[in-house]
């Protein structure tokens, strides 16, 4: 298909952008990598068939991409412990109040992110929109699946998310 | 009168109220007690993402300045070397082994791409062996409309292509054939496949050649790569002639050698190339242990996957819950072995832990 032309992108952009930096700054933590996360879903907004659809479905599709994005980038972390340490000390920074309580809050973060990135993709991402206050029917539209079938996503996903959260408290 | 429900129903209920539901909750102290289990996971759910940074109130961005970053990375003409992928394309019909063997000279030389002088130890071993997976995020649309099979005929244009010694997959009668053939073992299955495919190993060769504007350095003139493409065997279970229900496959190592020049120096080259996207290049040109990883493309928008141990061996899962399809890819000590299929990714992950 050709690519979406750049007003039409523009316009996208302007309108998605703020949302979806909110959306993969939850799941990563960090200001200017969730911003790298949103540019990235909406650079292939460019290029899919999506961009000529409805605004609900874009703004579904982007929703779904920009999470998967940021979930994939907090899988990669556990490769890069130095990258995370960078990330985490950045958390601290920008957290309020005393010393004591930036680093707990700090770890329970990384302990929330880290229970995430186990949980399968569709899980966490019906998680993560449902936390973030997205309907069931959009939550539906962004996973491609029938919205009967979005309740089955976030019984098992909070279900694995709670086991996999608590074992990394013990 | 309404039977007794299942955590789905439950799950939904919580958000929306469904006032035949509640009545039946009123005489079933099991749904109660299954509803109590639901609702307390919920709450756990919620409470803690709550932890998470707030969403879209806390984030203060510069759109404007974000667009005009976004619109620096589109390409708005061809890439550099679209000049001879117009030839490329004119000459693309012999092509289906030419295009097999450029995109396994592209994948590798993707593989070996990093910044130069990164590690003064990997000086001593000038060649590249797959020993450990990484996956790296792809971007499928964008790939399909910038990248296509013109850009990897073009990357082969910056050199002499030498697939002579490249064979293809054939299919055989039995495991004992498929097995010589490939130099390998088959992996682990149960039942009887209904056909096995077998690949001889191969050497595909790139010579470099400074050519009229393909970009290559004088100091790589004459440099060649030399793609050591490992045998493989499949056993297929395919009843009738429809598509695979389940592949398992196994492959020796893929090696690649450099000679006349650093394999590092190749590698810097070949990231400085334009046809590969911007956002495959960065993620390539992080993977510390290039000599030895073997970059998984990961698409962005595509099933869910993760990282896993099978059998006590590094694996990237490919799928989701719905069943529909699942991909093993497992590392080996001595190669790969790949467990694909319409299957679940359970089914799938027991399959790998006993190919």
């Amino acid at each position: 298909m050709p690519p979406l032309d750049d007003e039409r992108f523009a316009d996208l952009f302007r309108r998605h952008y703020p949302r979806l930096v909110g959306l993969a700054r939850r799941v990563l933590g960090d200001a200017d990598e969730a911003q790298d996360a949103a540019q990235e879903a909406l650079l292939a907004l460019r290029k899919d068939a999506v961009a000529t659809r409805s605004d609900d479905d874009v703004a579904a599709w982007l929703s779904r991409v920009v999470t998967n994005v940021s979930l994939n980038r907090l899988r990669s972390r556990r490769r890069a412990d130095v990258r995370a340490q960078v990330v985490a000390a950045r958390d601290v920074r920008v957290l309020p109040d005393e010393p004591d309580d930036e680093v707990v809050v700090a770890d329970e973060r990384a302990r929330v992110r880290t229970a995430l990135g186990v949980l399968p993709e569709r899980q966490a991402t019906a998680l993560l929109l449902r936390h973030a206050g997205h309907s069931y029917r959009e939550i539906a539209t962004a996973l491609g699946v029938a919205e009967g079938s979005v309740g089955v996503l976030l019984a098992r996903g909070e279900r694995a998310f709670r086991r996999a959260h608590e074992e990394m408290t013990r | 009168m309404m039977h007794c429900v299942d955590s789905t129903a439950l799950r939904a209920h919580l958000d929306h109220t469904d006032p035949e539901l509640e009545e039946h909750l009123d005489d079933c102290a099991e749904c109660t007690a299954l509803l109590r289990s639901v609702a307390d996971d919920t709450g756990y759910a919620r409470r803690t993402l709550a932890l998470l940074e707030p969403g879209d109130e806390a984030v203060d961005v510069d759109v404007d300045a974000a667009l005009a970053a976004v619109r620096a990375r589109i390409p708005s003409v061809a890439p550099v070397a679209s000049v001879s992928a117009a030839a490329a394309r004119r000459r693309r019909s012999p092509g289906r082994r030419l295009a097999l063997a450029a995109a396994a000279v592209v994948v590798v030389l993707a593989a070996t791409v990093t910044p130069a002088g990164r590690s003064a130890v990997a000086q001593a071993l000038d060649a590249f062996r797959g020993e450990r997976l990484q996956p790296v995020m792809v971007d499928m649309a964008a790939w399909g409309g910038s990248f296509g099979p013109e850009d990897v005929e073009a990357l082969a244009t910056l050199g002499d292509l030498d697939i002579r010694a490249l064979n293809e997959p054939e299919r055989v009668a039995d495991v004992a054939t498929a097995e010589a053939i490939a130099g390998i073992d088959a992996p682990g299955y149960e039942g009887t496949p209904d056909r096995f495919v077998a690949l001889a190993p191969g050497v595909v060769r790139l010579v470099l050649a400074v050519r009229d504007g393909n970009g290559v350095p004088v100091e790589l003139d004459g440099a060649a790569l030399v793609v050591e493409v490992p045998g493989a065997v499949g056993a297929i279970f395919a009843p009738g002639d429809g598509p695979p229900e389940v592949v398992l496959g196994r492959s020796g190592p893929l090696v690649v050698r450099a000679e006349g020049a650093p394999l590092e120096d190749i590698r810097a080259f070949i990231l400085s190339r334009e046809e590969l996207p911007a956002g495959l290049r960065t993620q390539l040109a992080a993977i510390d242990d290039w000599r030895s990883t073997i970059p998984v493309p990961v698409p962005i928008d595509g099933p869910g996957w993760r990282e896993v141990e099978v059998g006590g061996r590094q694996a990237i899962v490919f799928g989701d819950d719905t069943g529909l399809g699942a991909l093993v890819i497992r590392q080996d000590p001595a190669g790969v072995t790949v467990v694909g299929g319409r299957i679940g990714v359970s089914r799938a992950l027991a399959l790998a832990a006993d190919a």
